[in-house]
């Protein structure tokens, strides 16, 4: 079931300005299926975290692995692995979750963001025999002078459910082509191929989307 | 001020992960000297943590919590030491360079592939993909040639024009392939950069053709 937002998106013309489309969609209610309403809700997350890397703690990391493990797991499916390749894949991340839970800053991002970028470079380092170059807290914050307000990392933060709400919200073929970039490692070029649209139709949908998606969340962090 | 930023389809793959290594590198040296793209990069991360948290799961296999809980009994592995740049490098080279150079900017083979123009490689993948510094002697220029993909050139040092357009310290330069171009280092200093290759150089100058079978970039 669509929401009016939703539906007001779709119907939506896609070169209108984002301005006109921002404000419905976060102010409307949750979708159900949303991470919003998910035990995934940002701030517990990263409530478990923090409690990870003050006490080892066992019961927190254990909630975190019930809704992160299987998500990971799926992204790596996503990306090629085969089921227990990715179930490995999906166990080592939260390993290294575990392990590196001190680094985690609550100001930089939301538990999901930082999860995300774990599982990321884990999948780079496993599937594809490279390495990420990183990008870690610390080299953000050199190259960003200031640390920033914590009320924007809470703003941000907020942003991820409105995100994952909007991309329930994408029109399809717009949607699509965001999934199969993020999660199934392809590059436009093999995007287009797949399904069979011209190169510059792959990209300027891709831009459409991402021009939604970080209308919304330039919206929240400004 | 950086004036030349890389276009959004690169910053997506960086944080996509779908970059190669060698154009993901030269990304992330350019986001570590640029806020405006390392906070568009943050940005687009957390577009892949809201579709993370979005996800359909995918069922784990029965004792699959009880297994990591035993993994982590095994012990935390140590740290690895940290990596403490030396001065020199942490001088030119951006923090996610440190380690393709060892923490140490004298570590580097630089080979020389014309008059004035030395290089060393980086890193490169499995398919003819490469990562390298570059360094033009100020006041000269890098002979004609055109890519068989893209070319991405970050400015690490010093500063070139190519086609009346300027690049300073942290400008991203995207050459694609229908570009045959001959950028000029600014005269002065040495003009220092990370260069990112999909493919092999074409030389197409007189000269530069008969360099082609020694340059293996």
């Amino acid at each position: 079931m669509l929401t009016e937002a939703a539906t007001a998106l779709i119907l939506a013309d896609p070169a209108a300005p984002n301005a006109r489309l921002r404000r419905p969609m976060i102010d409307s209610a949750a979708n159900p299926r949303s991470a919003a309403s998910a035990p995934g809700g940002s701030d517990k997350m990263g409530a478990l975290l923090a409690a990870v890397a003050a006490r080892r703690d066992r019961a927190a990391f254990a909630e975190l692995f019930a809704f992160f493990a299987p998500r990971i797991k799926a992204y790596m499916m996503r990306s090629g692995a085969a089921a227990d390749l990715a179930e490995d894949l999906a166990q080592e991340a939260m390993i290294q979750v575990w392990r590196r839970a001190e680094s985690f800053d609550p100001s930089r991002a939301a538990a999901s963001t930082w999860i995300y970028t774990i599982a990321r470079n884990k999948r780079i380092d496993r599937l594809r025999r490279e390495r990420q170059p990183l990008l870690t807290e610390e080299e953000y914050l050199g190259a960003m002078g200031e640390p920033e307000r914590g009320d924007m990392a809470a703003e941000r933060r907020e942003t991820e459910s409105s995100i994952a709400r909007s991309l329930d919200a994408l029109p399809e073929d717009q949607a699509i082509v965001v999934r199969l970039a993020f999660y199934e490692d392809k590059s436009h070029a093999d995007i287009a191929a797949e399904l069979s649209l011209p190169l510059g139709t792959v990209k300027s949908r891709i831009r459409l989307a991402l021009n939604r998606l970080r209308g919304i969340i330039e919206d929240r962090v400004r | 001020m950086i004036r030349h930023r890389p276009p959004e389809e690169l910053l997506l793959g960086y944080a996509a992960g779908t970059l190669p290594e060698p154009l993901a590198l030269v990304i992330a040296a350019h986001a570590a000297l640029c806020p405006e793209s390392a906070e568009e990069i943050l940005r687009l991360e957390s577009v892949g943590g809201g579709l993370l948290a979005g996800i359909d799961p995918a069922a784990l296999e029965s004792g699959a919590l009880e297994r990591t809980l035993a993994a982590l009994e095994h012990g935390d592995r140590p740290a690895p030491a940290a990596l403490s740049p030396t001065p020199e490098t942490r001088a030119l080279l951006p923090p996610p360079v440190w380690p393709y150079v060892k923490g140490n900017l004298l570590s580097v083979q630089w080979r020389r592939r014309g008059f004035h123009i030395e290089t060393a490689p980086l890193v490169a993948d499995g398919a003819h993909r490469t990562a390298f510094l570059l360094r033009v002697t100020g006041g000269h220029p890098v002979p004609h040639h055109t890519h068989k993909g893209a070319e991405l050139t970050l400015v690490l040092a010093g500063a070139y024009s190519d086609a009346g357009v300027s690049y300073s310290p942290g400008d991203i330069q995207v050459a694609d392939p229908t570009i045959d171009h001959r950028p000029v280092a600014k005269p002065g200093e040495d003009c220092i950069c990370i260069v990112a290759l999909e493919a092999p150089l074409r030389f197409t100058g007189p000269i530069g053709r008969f360099a082609n079978p020694f340059v293996k970039l």
